[in-house]
């Protein structure tokens, strides 16, 4: 009778995913995304033309707004509902570590984000049939993998919060820290150049110290990649690999010291 | 002097467990568990009986003191693999089906699949969960979690058996159904460590019992021990007139009824003194009213000494 932690982390993993499947929540965020996505789609402003774009770009922004709050809400109930529900007892009565228990409670709540990225790609690819459009697939699926990098800083970042304060203070923080970062880097672009020396140093600390989702959102590319059918390429090609893999390690190490904190947390507080 | 540990499926040494605000809820004990014992732990709400059992399993940490399990260290993965738990409160992932839940607990034990296909239908018949395997825990009653928790507690066969609560939320036949499989258990030389407010689960399961009260051990005997002096001969009688109590009788510490004159109640715990008492009073033409062997529960026994405890610390307070 001997178990691998990799078999424990899966354990603990397949249960999150299961119960995330299984509970309501993330369907009336598919719905209302669905929904919205209908809306938006069906929407004809007297034939003007690239409205489509228009369509796609406010899709493609509800997707990423909702994988962002499925897993930030999921990430960030999963160890308050194991204290509440007291499930966390027998669990950790068995031989697993409080590190397996975590990673296993990330990875379940990423799989579900999966999970619920490939319902929007669904609703993506069916409103884009509609349009009679085609989005560039090598970018949409690097923008897919990217949002799931995203996801994992998110999910390491929500554990962190709800180990220090309430679950609801736990997702407002998590959500706020998504979409400041979102848009900051943008506004920092602007404010820099104005900015005085304690401004300019903040700012670094901003860039440098906390990760920049926003280079996580490929939505823009993905809209405005045009297809030129005289040179059978795309206005904008998918990202070189090394890109993709610098993109990649950048997001995993951020997810790395989140994890560690949250471990670290985690790790003496009384069950 | 030295303990061997190794030899004690349990061992407990002036473990002292504080709360972040202070709070004292485990102050300073001690006691062993051996391999194959049954210990039922026994105390008042907020006795600390759930503190210490879940410093047992790693769950809080000692302030003071120390604690093995099977020889380990509390939060062991090792002696956790050979432990069974089930938490004051059994309440499971309400959106997993109870063959799910099984699977996962005793995945994480380390059984494989083809282990666990064989031993969660017969298990859950033996608890009473026949036909629930494919059921959500959320339609399960309150019963039924406790059943599914013992369940998961006992798939992987462990050595040690904790329990917390034991039979909490279930019913009388439940009840009787669990104490089969415990006495199974037990029957083969598995060690069973358990807390419960019902004493006849005590009574009838264990050989020995640990009383705890405001975090203190107040009492540890054998049931056997704790039994037998509750059972006790009781002779009421009253005095003829003008007649006074033999110096014999008075010995015995006679109590004088106060609501009929003259009419008194001895207790003996000796039959030889019953006998010599009944002569005695024969001799002085004494009416004997009632005469007969009472037994006191546990019960009456665990709140006389929670009782004697309390007037003892109000003593010690007031000098």
């Amino acid at each position: 009778m001997s178990i691998t932690p990799l078999k424990q982390t899966w354990f603990v993993a397949k249960t999150v995913l299961i119960e995330a499947i299984r509970r309501k929540e993330i369907y009336i965020v598919i719905l209302a995304a669905l929904g919205l996505s209908w809306w938006v789609f069906s929407i004809d402003f007297f034939n003007l033309e690239g409205i489509s774009k228009f369509q796609r770009e406010i899709v493609l922004q509800v997707m990423n707004i909702a994988v962002a709050l499925t897993v930030i809400a999921l990430g960030a109930c999963q160890l308050p509902r194991e204290f509440a529900n007291k499930t966390i007892y027998p669990l950790m009565a068995k031989p697993v570590s409080r590190p397996t228990f975590l990673i296993g409670k990330a990875l379940g709540v990423w799989l579900a984000g999966i999970f619920v990225m490939l319902m929007f790609t669904i609703i993506f690819y069916a409103g884009n049939w509609y349009l009679g459009t085609m989005p560039n697939n090598g970018l949409y699926l690097q923008h897919f993998w990217l949002q799931m990098v995203q996801c994992t800083i998110l999910i390491a970042l929500s554990f962190i919060l709800s180990l220090i304060i309430n679950l609801d203070a736990a997702i407002v923080l998590s959500f706020l820290f998504w979409f400041l970062s979102g848009t900051m880097l943008s506004a920092m672009t602007i404010i820099y150049p104005m900015s005085g020396a304690i401004g300019k140093f903040l700012m670094k600390v901003f860039v440098f110290v906390l990760p920049q989702l926003s280079l996580f959102d490929l939505s823009a590319k993905i809209i405005h990649s045009d297809y030129k059918p005289e040179t059978n390429t795309w206005v904008w090609p998918p990202l070189e690999a090394t890109t993709m893999a610098e993109l990649t390690l950048y997001g995993f190490v951020y997810t790395a010291i989140f994890i560690t904190i949250a471990y670290i947390l985690f790790r003496r507080k009384p069950l | 002097m030295m303990i061997d540990d190794n030899r004690k499926a349990i061992d407990v040494q002036g473990l002292v467990v504080e709360y972040h605000n202070g709070k004292r809820a485990v102050d300073s004990i001690s006691f062993q568990v051996s391999y194959g014992e049954c210990v039922g732990f026994i105390g008042v709400n907020g006795a600390g009986k759930s503190s210490t059992i879940k410093t047992m399993l790693g769950f809080h940490f000692p302030t003071q003191g120390s604690v093995r399990v099977l020889g380990l260290d509390p939060g062991n993965a090792e002696s956790r693999k050979r432990v069974g738990y089930l938490p004051e409160v059994a309440v499971y992932y309400p959106f997993l089906k109870a063959r799910e839940i099984l699977e996962l607990y005793g995945g994480l034990q380390g059984l494989d699949k083809t282990e666990l296909r064989k031993r969660i239908p017969p298990l859950l018949e033996e608890l009473g969960l026949g036909g629930c395997e494919e059921t959500l825990v959320r339609e399960f009653s309150k019963g039924m979690q406790q059943r599914l928790g013992i369940a998961q507690a006992i798939i992987a066969q462990p050595e040690l058996m904790i329990f917390d609560e034991l039979t909490s939320g279930l019913d009388p036949l439940g009840r009787h159904e669990l104490h089969q499989v415990l006495l199974r258990h037990k029957s083969q030389g598995k060690t069973l460590f358990f807390s419960s407010h019902d004493l006849g689960d005590v009574e009838h399961l264990c050989d020995r019992i640990i009383m705890i009260h405001q975090g203190k051990i107040i009492h540890q005997a054998t049931i056997a021990e704790l039994l037998q002096p509750l059972s006790e001969f009781v002779i009421v009688f009253e005095l003829p007139p003008n007649t006074s109590l033999p110096d014999s009788v008075i010995n015995k510490n006679p109590t004088m009824d106060s609501l009929v004159p003259g009419r008194f109640t001895v207790k003996t715990r000796k039959a030889e003194d019953f006998a010599q008492t009944i002569q005695c009073l024969s001799g002085i033409n004494a009416r004997l009213i009632e005469t007969g062997n009472r037994t006191t529960s546990l019960e009456d026994e665990f709140i006389r000494l929670v009782h004697l405890n309390e007037k003892h610390k109000q003593e010690e307070a007031e000098q």
